[in-house]
């Protein structure tokens, strides 16, 4: 049976991101269609749909891209509501992304914005120390992305993460690219972004990690996993079950389950239409 | 100086041409400038000078507390106030120095540039004054540069030093110029700087520049390159208010086997500034390889030429041009002229260049790291105009890269 873990809607308390049916237009096309989604405090979601579902749509909204136009709905970030929020803004009230496909940014090193960063949590910040342990050290000199793989641009982003610890940590696709030796250093980089071990005196941060392939769930624990398809959130339950499923039956399986609203595929039957009755369709 | 004759004939030559108009760039009226005006007195050292023109020094990359230089040399309007050499067996003297004492200067003085090239090649030999020349011995090699700063400080002074450089066989030398205006003088620049590189000598050669809204720049530069030598060039013009002219197409030949040239210009032009800037590296000596590397930035109603031309007439030369420019406003002008020219087979020569706007996707990721706009603006600017020279001392790129954050503040 899929263990429903019964997370406290925002009727009940507070979350840390609470997402009411947002809907969301890039050049008038519909990415996000009425989706809710929250996020408790210190606690990490592993988000899976398959390409063009709109999990990265969704990142993009959270951090407001301006191409990402809200037309309803709201994002309430720790009782705020950061909707029409500046970026730089919801960064300051503890958002952080690693993004899918970072840009290139010529003349500009990993250094020189790794300092600017530090400088703006205004601690002390071992930035070789960290470095090191994302195998990044041979990095800090060069130019923002120019001439990195794939996985290096990830490992920077998540070096990025390390020195700004957000409180909330927004993850794309933190895998792709990567190799099966940088696994495990990228598998623990994210463990420490979710961990208060460095900081014991903050809260512990909570994170959502974007994949279509539910890989890193192997390396990172996520207590719940949610499946969006077409803008929309169709099901959720506790990771481990529902990863397996979507391995087993891939997200069309999803999608006929979310289709007759009543039994997972693989599962019981009324779980399903539980979880989706809870999250409000 | 031995031959009377030979400058007689240049005295000629330029007066023949006190009228002729440059190729490029608008035309100037130099009546105004061609006047008396009052003497530089000679000073003790940096401490003499005063604190204005100290910091408009600064700025322009000079190191006015001289920790680890070579030399240094400062002339004010027409004159040399100041020279010093801490290297002592490194030759630094003055043009008049040069002129009056040594032999040597003829086989260097006019022989890359033709006196008789424009009005202001003309009026550089017939009113200029002062300039450096600095040569060095056979094999020595210096990892910390010789500075020379060139201020105009009186109204409608006319500056054409006339500087030499000659690195002889083996040698390693780096230089540093800094040439600014104080804010309240009109000024016109036109400094003729000839470069000697021989056998197995490198030489690099950095220049910052700092006018104001009334400069108008001319300077005439050319170089010539011996089997195995190295010029590195990198012209950095900053003038964060704008200036109202600048012209200059500095030409190197490359005419020894396996020598090369590095030319990068960075220029940032606001208010109503015209800039017609480029280099030009002609390939003579097989094996070798030529790059040009430019970046523009354009504001205001700022109009900017860049020019680049390399032509190949030896095998298996390799030339690559890099031109790129940033638009900040409408209104302004930015035309990239990238030319390759080659008369042999053998030969590789391309090019790129690109200009545009600063990329929205990049900053909404500086944006999501936590900078406001203004600050990514800045960081990705800043970004842009860095370009990477090769060879250059730690320590000079460090007071590059100072006196580029001071200029690219608020832009």
């Amino acid at each position: 049976m899929i263990k429903v873990i019964r997370v406290q809607g925002s009727q009940f308390g507070l979350m840390l991101l609470d997402i009411r049916n947002l809907t969301v237009t890039v050049d008038g096309k519909q990415v996000l269609k009425n989706l809710s989604l929250s996020i408790g405090f210190g606690e990490t979601l592993l988000l899976m749909g398959p390409n063009g579902s709109g999990k990265s749509s969704l990142i993009y909204s959270i951090m407001g891209h301006p191409n990402y136009k809200v037309e309803n709905g709201s994002i309430i970030l720790k009782g705020k509501d950061i909707t029409d929020m500046p970026v730089e803004e919801r960064v300051e009230q503890g958002l952080g992304v690693s993004f899918q496909f970072p840009p290139k940014i010529h003349g500009v090193t990993i250094r020189d914005l790794a300092k600017r960063l530090a400088a703006k949590r205004g601690k002390d910040v071992d930035i070789e120390s960290i470095a090191s342990t994302l195998n990044m050290t041979n990095f800090l000199d060069r130019e923002i992305n120019v001439g990195f793989s794939g996985g290096e641009m990830k490992r920077a982003e998540l070096f990025f993460l390390l020195i700004q610890q957000p409180s909330l940590v927004l993850l794309d696709e933190p895998d792709s690219g990567v190799d099966v030796e940088n696994m495990v250093i990228v598998g623990n980089a994210i463990s420490r972004l979710l961990s208060n071990e460095s900081h014991p005196t903050t809260d512990k941060p909570s994170g959502m990690i974007v994949t279509h392939l539910g890989y890193i769930s192997r390396y990172v624990i996520t207590h719940r996993t949610y499946i969006i398809q077409n803008g929309s959130i169709i099901c959720y339950g506790e990771t481990e079950s529902l990863v397996k499923d979507v391995l087993k039956y891939g997200f069309d399986g999803c999608t006929q389950c979310y289709g007759r609203r009543q039994t997972c595929v693989s599962r019981g039957k009324g779980k399903t239409s539980e979880m989706v009755d809870q999250i409000g369709f | 100086m031995g031959s009377k004759s030979r400058i007689e004939e240049l005295n000629k030559r330029a007066l023949e041409n006190l009228q002729s108009k440059p190729k490029y760039g608008p035309d100037i009226d130099l009546s105004k400038y061609l006047k008396q005006i009052t003497p530089s007195d000679r000073v003790n050292g940096f401490n003499s000078i005063p604190e204005a023109l100290k910091s408009k020094m600064r700025n322009v990359g000079i190191d006015t507390k001289e920790e680890s230089k070579a030399g240094s040399y400062i002339q004010l309007d027409h004159d040399m106030v100041y020279k010093k050499k801490l290297y002592p067996t490194i030759e630094l003297l003055s043009l008049e120095e040069a002129l009056k004492d040594d032999e040597f200067i003829e086989n260097y003085y006019w022989r890359l540039i033709d006196v008789g090239q424009d009005k202001f090649t003309a009026a550089a030999k017939l009113y200029g004054h002062g300039g450096y020349i600095i040569r060095t011995r056979e094999d020595q090699r210096l990892d910390v540069p010789i500075q020379a700063c060139l201020l105009i400080k009186s109204p409608e002074a006319f500056q054409a030093p006339h500087n030499v450089i000659i690195a002889e066989t083996g040698s390693t030398l780096h230089v540093v110029t800094g040439c600014a205006v104080m804010p309240e003088s009109v000024g016109l620049h036109a400094g003729i700087t000839e470069f000697y590189i021989k056998r197995n000598a490198t030489v690099t050669f950095t220049m910052i520049h700092d006018w104001n809204k009334v400069s108008d720049v001319r300077p005439r530069t050319a170089a010539v390159v011996e089997e195995g030598g190295v010029f590195i060039n990198n012209y950095i013009n900053l003038s964060p208010s704008g200036l109202k002219s600048l012209q200059a197409y500095p030409s190197v030949l490359l005419r020894g086997e396996g020598s090369r040239a590095f030319m990068s210009s960075i220029v940032i032009g606001s208010s109503s500034s015209y800039i017609d800037l480029g280099s030009a590296i002609t390939i003579m000596g097989k094996n070798s390889k030529a790059e040009i590397v430019s970046r523009s930035i354009s504001k205001d109603k700022a109009q900017i030429v860049a020019r680049a031309k390399i032509t190949a007439q030896a095998p298996n030369s390799k030339g690559h041009i890099e031109c790129r420019g940033l638009m900040l406003s409408d209104g302004s002008k930015i035309w990239a002229v990238p030319e390759l020219d080659s008369t042999v087979k053998d030969v590789e020569l391309t090019h790129e260049a690109a200009v545009g706007r600063l990329a929205e996707d990049e900053i909404f990721y500086l944006l999501s790291r936590g900078m406001n706009r203004d600050e990514a603006v800045s960081t990705l600017v800043r970004g842009f105009l860095e370009v990477k020279a090769p060879g250059l001392p730690k320590m000079l790129e460090e007071q590059i890269k100072l006196a580029m954050d001071i200029s690219t503040r608020g832009l």
